[in-house]
């Protein structure tokens, strides 16, 4: 990734889904929707890592390709936009969040959607002062009070 | 076992532990019919928004 990609790059985000280790299930349906993501150039995936936790707390990291066909399935076929972002640090990092005894996958991609929208704001002279994510927990809370309210009348 | 591309370098996380996200099971459909009915309610406003528009128009 040179320069040149930088400045063209939607926003990246990353997320962990853990597995207890004995229900680790990263092919089928999960590869398919992402595989889909990547083929209508929605999302550019940057990284993928498969952690182990043990129950002593000691937490491994290993590369995608060290996993078979039937393990991770379509999410093969991403490997090749792999751009190894995620280093050892993250690995400690992240490791902190699991369970002991589980098994996740630490998926890193980027936004390909928002690059264009990106370039056309600086275009245009803007430039970007917040973003963000609302946490699903508090748009319950704005939708359960926005009822409540309906509900009173107010 | 981590490529040896990702040893000795800064890592893009902030070097601190990530926090653990709350579970949200179940709170995903709540919150997509949320949307929806409230979304509903800004299609009737506008509705009675362009209703009254035209009454004044004819009048």
């Amino acid at each position: 990734m040179n320069d040149e990609d930088v400045d063209e790059l939607g926003p990246v985000d990353y997320v962990v889904v853990e597995f207890p280790a004995d229900r680790a299930n990263f092919s089928g349906e999960m590869a398919k929707e992402l595989s889909a993501l990547v083929d209508r150039g929605v999302v550019r995936v940057l990284d993928l890592l498969i952690l182990k936790k043990d129950l002593d707390g000691s937490v491994e990291g290993f590369e995608s390709h060290e996993f078979g066909d039937d393990e991770l399935g379509e999410l093969r076929t991403a490997e090749t936009e792999l751009a190894m972002l995620l280093a050892e640090e993250d690995v400690e990092s992240i490791g902190a969040a699991l369970e002991p005894g589980s098994v996740a996958a630490v998926l890193v991609w980027e936004n390909v959607w928002a690059a264009p929208f990106g370039s056309a704001v600086r275009r245009s002279g803007g430039q970007l002062v917040a973003s963000g994510r609302i946490p699903i927990q508090a748009l319950a809370a704005a939708l359960e009070a926005d009822v409540s309210t309906t509900e009173e009348g107010v | 076992m981590l490529s040896r591309d990702r040893v000795g370098r800064p890592g893009v996380l902030g070097g601190r532990p990530v926090a653990r996200t709350a579970a949200v099971a179940g709170t995903a459909a709540v919150v997509t019919r949320g949307v929806r009915r409230r979304g509903d309610r800004r299609e009737d406003r506008r509705d009675d928004g362009q209703d009254r528009r035209d009454e004044r128009r004819f009048r």
